[in-house]
């Protein structure tokens, strides 16, 4: 189990850095699929399967096709992004330090408090259901609305006045 | 067994790759991407936490955080498209000429 979960992290913050060093826009998209199936595998270790679902149906399968469909709605196949020179490379030594420096800063308490004296617990589907759909209905409520506003915004971006 | 040390250590390393996609990238397409792995690192805090706590309000929140998601995503594509049919390219430095 713990042998999985260090394959199913090094599989996912090895295709971020791809992404970081890739020069096209499709394989960095199927490359973020590729870590985002390896966080489901990762919920499904930690006893969360029904995140672990969610993560594969919505993330995997809706969210990042949208992305793929837009990769070839803008046919930008000619336009890749440019690639790592030089300057860049500086730029990016010195984002990466400030970015160690955040991890640091966030771990050192983390590891203070959780030095793995207790282990994960499995949260049923089960259970999450009762409670969304007792105490936390509101949730619900405001994520449909939350969509139906996502849908009247994207009408009016993409309206073209004209055509009326 | 997994311990939670693990999890939390994994989240900021991809929250931290996840600024980093966001700051170096000058695409629009590759800083949503960026975005991404930021929300999907927060999502892993979450569920970890929950399962931590053996509280099933982390997959609530859950929940939640992915209808925000898919709602960005809408409007961060939609803003997309806007943006290259006035400027025929991603390179966000133009994006100053979006008012025309």
């Amino acid at each position: 189990m713990k042998f999985m979960f260090f394959i199913s992290s090094f599989i996912l913050l090895a295709s971020i850095f791809f992404i970081i060093f890739g020069s096209n826009l499709l394989y960095s998209t199927l490359l973020l699929i590729v870590s985002f199936l390896s966080t489901s595998i990762i919920f499904f270790l930690l006893g969360s399967y029904l995140a672990g679902f969610l993560h594969v149906i919505i993330y995997s399968g809706a969210i990042l096709l949208l992305f793929v469909f837009v990769i070839m709605i803008i046919n930008s196949s000619s336009r890749f992004i440019s690639t790592i020179d030089v300057k860049n490379v500086v730029k990016i030594c010195i984002y990466f330090f400030i970015c160690i420096v955040f991890f640091l800063d966030i771990t050192y308490p983390m590891y203070k408090c959780f030095n793995g004296t207790k282990f994960f617990q499995l949260v049923s589907p089960d259970r999450v259901g009762i409670v969304l759909f007792s105490d936390y209905f509101f949730v619900i409520e405001l994520s449909a609305v939350l969509l139906l506003e996502a849908l009247i915004i994207t009408f009016y971006f993409n309206k073209d006045y004209k055509d009326f | 067994m997994i311990s939670a040390f693990y999890c939390f250590i994994l989240s900021a390393a991809m929250f931290s790759l996840g600024i980093l996609v966001f700051v170096i990238k000058k695409n629009f397409f590759l800083m949503l991407i960026g975005l991404e792995i930021m929300i999907n690192s927060c999502l892993l805090l979450f569920i970890s936490s929950g399962n931590y706590w053996n509280d099933a309000l982390g997959q609530i929140i859950y929940i939640f955080i992915i209808t925000i998601s898919a709602v960005e995503v809408c409007i961060n594509l939609s803003l997309l498209f806007k943006f290259y049919k006035i400027n025929n390219t991603l390179n966000v430095n133009s994006l100053s000429e979006l008012k025309k």
